[in-house]
């Protein structure tokens, strides 16, 4: 989808500042995102990515500015926004005893959308199957959550992202701790779902092999602040990255493959 | 002595106690037990204990003081383990030790005999009265009403905090109604099994349920079937033998447990496995 065609802002931050005690997280932040854009956020550790996706989620308070997620102010007690904001996070370590299947935790996805106190339907646990197929989970949909692999439990993040039906999709390294061939996995579904359908997405990441080919803009973060912002053609080349990155130690061979299959 | 069902009517009433206390103990127990928060139940438990020799102190009914103190930890401790100022550890340690050092301080100020404040340390199932049953059951429905109604988010936060709260599940209204039921539990709880044993009440029956199943549902059924039978087979042993009845319950309890532990099909997993 061509950036022309999108249309109407669904994401406004203006003006935004994050601090931490004395650390500036983000730093009078102004930035837009459209209905159906796909957003790769980069930036060294400690940029203000992963807060950026908090505050759009009303999980970090902003000291400064304002920000509207579809209409809304997001904020802590915003349930209901929360509900069309669909998030991955990297996968994390799990108790391997939890007393949890692999579809009960992708069920967690319709947990918020289908209301407090309301039991899932039989529509709800439909969808949830289909899913978990279309990730390529179903064989393992009834073992123990913490009992699957890190790959395995990261297809499973996408499958409760995906249930939830939600317009925003915020991934937040999504392929870190995981193996080549799971990366590899994470990607093709993330490609093959834009495909069928474009969520807004905000995709933050440090491994450039890992973006998707379909994106629509990069924006580059650096201490809390907007860095670059543009297309994926111009600022995904060396010179961008390695000043973004600081040089040292950034290896860039093998890693362009999105900049020259863009064209 | 008359009988009902064969078994002597006195005895109907700690056997309902044993019920109802069973059931509540166990469901809260699997809240702590799968969010790990042990040392929440032991803190949560010595308050209420306090609270009660305070009741005493004061003039109030133990139950009073306990629900009060029980509650005022779960209120402290909630926020300032959420907050992440301090370690939820560090936090309950903090509240466990100024509960502790007040409780000794209430037994110092009760004028008079000491009897009926020790009592609460061990408890007396077999001196339960009628309004204890009513309280008692209420709390159990209470209990099996809320893990009813909110399955779904129960299971989710218990499981899975974080992402419950990222999906819009409202995480912090789940999580302090479960500890709001825990004071009310342990509260309403310390007169069947005392102060010091109760915690074991909450503990083993989820623990050991814990151990032998990866199903929420069947680990919450299991636990209550533990609770209930260690508080039945603790008041039987006690009334055939002529044993203190809370601690032969808590043996029984503890034998479950161990039971559980060497028949888990979990036995063989070690830790948090790597990704």
């Amino acid at each position: 989808m061509s950036r022309d065609v999108l249309s109407e802002n669904i994401i406004i931050l203006k003006n935004v500042s994050v601090y931490y005690n004395s650390h500036t997280a983000l730093d009078d932040i102004n930035l837009s995102f459209r209905k159906g854009e796909f957003t790769v956020i980069l930036g060294p550790n400690g940029s203000g990515k992963t807060t950026l996706l908090k505050v759009l989620c009303g999980l970090c308070k902003f000291q400064k500015g304002s920000v509207k997620v579809l209409g809304q102010t997001p904020s802590s007690y915003n349930f209901l926004l929360r509900r069309k904001i669909a998030h991955v996070a990297q996968v994390e370590s799990i108790d391997p005893k939890l007393p949890m299947t692999v579809r009960e935790s992708v069920a967690i996805g319709r947990g918020g959308i289908c209301g407090l106190g309301k039991p899932l339907t039989k529509v709800d646990w439909d969808l949830i199957d289909s899913t978990i197929k279309w990730v390529g989970i179903s064989h393992l949909a009834n073992k123990p959550i913490g009992q699957i692999s890190g790959g395995e439990r990261q297809k499973a993040s996408i499958a409760r992202a995906l249930v939830q039906q939600a317009p925003i999709l915020l991934l937040d390294e999504p392929t870190a701790s995981i193996d080549p061939n799971a990366q590899k996995d994470i990607l093709d579904l993330l490609e093959h779902r834009m495909d069928l359908h474009r969520f807004t997405t905000l995709y933050v990441t440090h491994e450039l092999a890992m973006i998707p080919n379909r994106c629509d803009r990069v924006v580059m973060l650096q201490n809390g602040k907007i860095w670059a912002d543009g297309k994926p053609e111009e600022l995904l080349v060396e010179d961008k990255l390695k000043d973004l990155y600081g040089g040292n130690g950034f290896c860039c061979s093998g890693r362009f493959g999105f900049h020259h299959s863009h064209h | 002595m008359h009988y009902i069902l064969g078994i002597p009517e006195y005895l109907w009433l700690p056997i309902l106690a044993g019920l109802f206390s069973g059931i509540a103990c166990s469901i809260v127990g699997v809240f702590i037990v799968t969010m790990h928060l042990s040392f929440l139940g032991i803190c949560i438990a010595h308050s209420a204990f306090t609270g009660a020799l305070f009741g005493l102190w004061v003039g109030w009914n133990p139950l009073a003081g306990a629900i009060l103190f029980s509650l005022i930890a779960s209120a402290i401790v909630g926020p300032l383990a959420d907050r992440g100022e301090l370690s939820p550890d560090t936090s309950t340690g903090i509240v466990f030790s100024t509960m502790l050092g007040l409780a000794f301080l209430f037994l110092g100020l009760i004028p008079g005999s000491k009897a009926s404040a020790l009592s609460l340390f061990w408890g007396n199932i077999l001196t339960v009265t009628q309004i204890d049953i009513y309280i008692l059951a209420g709390i159990a429905i209470f209990l099996l009403l809320l893990f009813t109604v909110f399955y779904k988010e129960i299971h989710a936060v218990l499981c899975h905090r974080q992402i419950a709260m990222y999906v819009g599940i409202p995480t912090a209204l789940i999580f302090y109604l479960l500890l709001i039921a825990t004071g009310l539990t342990i509260a309403v709880s310390l007169q069947t099994v005392g102060g010091l044993l109760i915690y074991s009440l909450l503990l083993n029956p989820s623990a050991s349920a814990h151990q032998l199943t990866y199903r929420f549902k069947t680990m919450l059924i299991l636990s209550v079937l533990f609770g209930v039978i260690s508080c039945w087979g603790g008041i039987a042993l006690s009334y055939k033998y002529n044993l203190p009845t809370g601690a032969t319950i808590i043996l029984i309890s503890s034998v479950i447990f161990i039971l559980s532990a060497i028949f888990s099909p979990k036995r063989q997993i070690k830790g948090t496995k790597n990704v």
